[in-house]
């Protein structure tokens, strides 16, 4: 079983990693250039299943919806929880409940169900497929 | 149970466990009543030595997580690619013990 402390840390470096990264791509400006640090897309030139997210968040912090979603659905769920897991984060800590962490493990147990499991997996493979016709 | 059944376990499956664990897995096992053998032999491990190949193969992908049942850090690494490679490199070196403490959390529930 993990941990508490582990979700808890998982989520936070997660959160800051993203905002930082979020953040350096918006001063940087390097985000259309065809420099990619994802080793699978440097490996095989093949986009990998979360290639583009970046771009789709960027689309819809510019209030490009459609475009992002076009761009990788993904996006938009990277996006909520963006929003979401900071504010989750500090209710957990201000009112020391573990109701992440709880939500954590409902929801692995509700995706280790077979049928959930199997839609996530087609799911994520047809979105693969978008994204190599994409060419992203 | 019998201590030479028990040390054939042992031999056969040390390489599954944390080695701190083996002398606590061992004082349990010899408590144990001899009818839950079977099922105690019965349990399928994953093997550390595999799941650090698949680390290495697919870390990026988030595979090794999601086969050692870590389903929602493994949709994390796989919605992150990889946690932009530093995860997956961190759990080159994690994830032999994560292996292990999954393989000691499926014998302490046989155990139960």
């Amino acid at each position: 079983m993990i941990k508490d402390r582990t979700i808890y840390l998982t989520f936070t470096l997660l959160c800051l990693a993203s905002y930082s990264w979020l953040f350096y791509q918006l001063t940087g400006n390097i985000v259309y250039s065809n420099e990619s640090i994802c080793i699978f897309h440097n490996i095989t030139h093949l986009p990998c299943p979360s290639c583009g997210i970046t771009r789709s968040v960027i689309y819809i912090l510019e209030g490009n919806f459609s475009a992002g979603f076009f761009l990788n659905p993904l996006g938009l769920i990277a996006f909520l929880g963006l929003i979401i897991i900071p504010i989750w984060l500090l209710y957990d800590l201000l009112s020391k409940k573990y109701s992440l962490a709880l939500f954590y493990r409902n929801a692995e147990k509700f995706m280790q169900k077979k049928p959930v499991a199997i839609t996530l997996i087609i799911l994520i493979c047809a979105n693969w497929g978008w994204n190599i016709l994409k060419c992203l | 149970m019998d201590s030479q059944k028990v040390d054939m376990f042992m031999m056969t499956n040390n390489k599954y466990f944390e080695s701190y664990q083996l002398n606590l897995i061992r004082d349990r096992l010899l408590t144990l009543d001899d009818s839950r053998w079977g099922m105690i032999q019965s349990i399928q491990y994953k093997d550390p030595t595999t799941m650090l190949i698949v680390s290495f193969l697919g870390g990026s992908l988030g595979i090794d997580r999601f086969m050692i049942g870590d389903t929602g850090l493994g949709v994390g690494k796989l919605l992150t690619c990889g946690g932009l490679g530093i995860w997956a490199l961190i759990d080159l070196f994690l994830i032999m013990g994560a292996t292990r403490e999954k393989n000691m959390f499926m014998l302490q529930r046989a155990l139960m």
